[in-house]
């Protein structure tokens, strides 16, 4: 009982001021406005799923997360295998590569304004003649994927160093007493263990990667260009316009992609612990 | 690396200097170095004069900025006490509990520990309206202090901890809060320090929700106001920035190697 009681303040905040309001906020998504409640049922959501700005914006988010998590997955695995076989400057490198992340972002953003702008140093380092403001371009997606690794790589090596240092050493032992050459022994055992770990570095770079909306939104104002322009950019636009009802379907639709990835995540990850 | 060190040395600059560097702007100093007609950035790490004008003027020049870094540390420390004080006790009822649908709950803290930071601010919008904190800086801090993620990143150390210690101080007579207080909490030390610094930066860094909830300029915090710096007043921002970054990296450096370890805790389920 008293358990319960332990519980109760976090269960109690958690469903007030999150489930509960989300679940009311249902009827913002299903009415027409805000004054006049009348009942639109579905057509709300037909108007966002059929809106420039929110394909848009679902597709570079899609494409964002595409080119992010798996990048700043297999970067990090490669350092950290680096890393694992000389054991000396193992936690100076885990101190380096937090700091990007305990950075805030308001005092980065300057320093990437200034390489990437108008006047930035890119320009004038490899085009003096013809400069380009390049948040403004097509490159931008892979400016904000390169900000984005330079932030989070170091997250996801502290990690999988985690993971990679609790692979027992007797079973690579056993492996080359056995024969295994060195490929085979990081197939068959590296990759197979640190399966947990990787589930874990996957769900947090995909938190990660929704996060990154702030450098974006610092860089590049409320409408970004359109190779930038996030879910979350729509998302705020329309809470700037005051248009409560298409942010309520867009936050449904939105939330129903994540409950559908987390099912996804959970199932994987109980079949794959299965399999161990 | 390099950002940081660009960010501290410009700090040093004149506000003269910084404008010559790195704006548009044409001056006497960077006449000589423009190509085209656009002046380019340099980014250096020596200062030509060093002085420590932009310190002074920021913090004697404009007292705004004092009154704001408090706004920040008024919402980054209530959200970290509340957080240690909600999410320890409840990570621990986690793990021992044996209610049946105990998966299911936490499941939910998960979906709502995944969600993006827009989703949420919907619902958080609409529960400050009810409770009439719409407008004031506690619409930041208790949604903070009843984030997820707190929990969960404690129950992932619990569940590597060994049982053992609870059962002997069961035997021993103890009730649960003197097992959180004298067990859980010395042997959890790393989660904790890891979702101390972590939730600091996240909460100092608070940009949107400040934006939507806190309307009035003078109780903003810290970050709103640097992001709105870059267009204004050029000379302070490395200034501004470094001050900025001090409290976070003061406190990842008290606590980076609990933290280190608390991170790899968390991934070895």
């Amino acid at each position: 009982m008293t358990l319960l009681v332990l519980a109760l303040p976090s269960l109690v905040g958690l469903l007030g001021f999150y489930v509960i309001p989300f679940v009311l906020s249902i009827s913002l998504a299903v009415v027409d406005n805000s004054v006049l409640w009348n009942f639109v049922w579905m057509q709300n959501f037909k108007e966002v799923l059929s809106s420039g700005a929110f394909q848009t914006a679902l597709k570079n988010t899609g494409i964002f997360m595409a080119l992010c998590v798996p990048l700043n997955m297999v970067m990090p695995l490669f350092i950290a295998l680096l890393l694992n076989s000389t054991k000396s400057l193992r936690t100076s490198f885990g101190v380096i590569a937090l700091i990007p992340l305990v950075i805030p972002t308001g005092s980065t953003v300057h320093f990437w304004q200034s390489l990437f702008g108008l006047n930035g140093l890119i320009n004038s380092l490899l085009f003096p003649d013809n400069p380009v403001n390049w948040l403004n371009t097509d490159y931008a997606r892979w400016i904000i994927v390169f900000i984005f690794i330079w932030k989070n790589a170091g997250y996801n090596m502290v990690l999988f160093l985690a993971g990679l240092t609790s692979i027992p050493k007797e079973y690579y032992e056993c492996a080359s007493l056995e024969g295994a050459g060195s490929m085979r022994r990081f197939f068959m055992i590296t990759l197979v263990y640190l399966t947990p770990t990787a589930f874990l570095v996957l769900v947090m770079s995909i938190i990660n990667s929704f996060k990154s909306f702030k450098e974006i939104y610092l860089l590049s104002g409320e409408y970004p260009h359109s190779s930038i322009y996030m879910l979350q950019h729509y998302m705020n636009n329309q809470f700037g316009a005051s248009n409560y009802q298409k942010l309520a379907s867009a936050s449904y639709i939105l939330s129903i992609f994540i409950i559908a990835m987390v099912l996804g995540l959970f199932l994987g990850q109980n079949k794959a612990s299965r399999y161990l | 690396m390099f950002p940081i060190l660009v960010t501290a040395a410009n700090s040093f600059m004149s506000s003269f200097e910084v404008t010559s560097r790195y704006t548009s702007a044409i001056t006497a100093a960077n006449g000589f170095n423009i190509s085209g007609h656009i002046h380019y950035v340099e980014i250096s790490l020596i200062p030509d004069f060093v002085t420590i004008g932009q310190y002074l003027k920021l913090l004697f020049g404009s007292p705004l900025y004092l009154g704001l870094f408090w706004n920040s540390v008024g919402i980054t420390l209530p959200v970290i006490g509340g957080q240690m004080l909600i999410s320890i006790p409840s990570a621990y009822a986690f793990e021992m509990s044996k209610f049946k649908y105990k998966e299911i709950v936490f499941f939910i803290y998960i979906t709502v520990m995944l969600m993006p930071l827009q989703v949420v601010l919907v619902p958080n919008f609409l529960m400050a309206e009810l409770l009439h904190i719409n407008g004031t800086s506690l619409a930041v801090i208790l949604p903070g202090i009843f984030n997820p993620f707190g929990v969960f990143i404690i129950r992932q150390a619990l569940k590597g901890m060994p049982k053992e210690y609870i059962e002997a101080a069961n035997v021993d007579g103890a009730n649960h809060l003197q097992i959180i207080i004298l067990i859980i909490r010395p042997m959890t030390a790393s989660a904790i320090a890891a979702l101390t610094v972590l939730t600091f930066i996240e909460y100092w860094n608070v940009v949107d929700q400040a934006v939507v909830f806190i309307k009035d300029s003078s109780a903003e915090p810290l970050s709103v106001y640097l992001s709105r710096l870059g267009n204004e007043s050029f000379g302070m921002i490395f200034a501004a920035s470094c001050f900025y970054m001090l409290p976070p990296v003061f406190v990842f450096l008290f606590g980076h190697n609990n933290m280190v370890e608390g991170i790899q805790l968390s991934g070895i389920k």
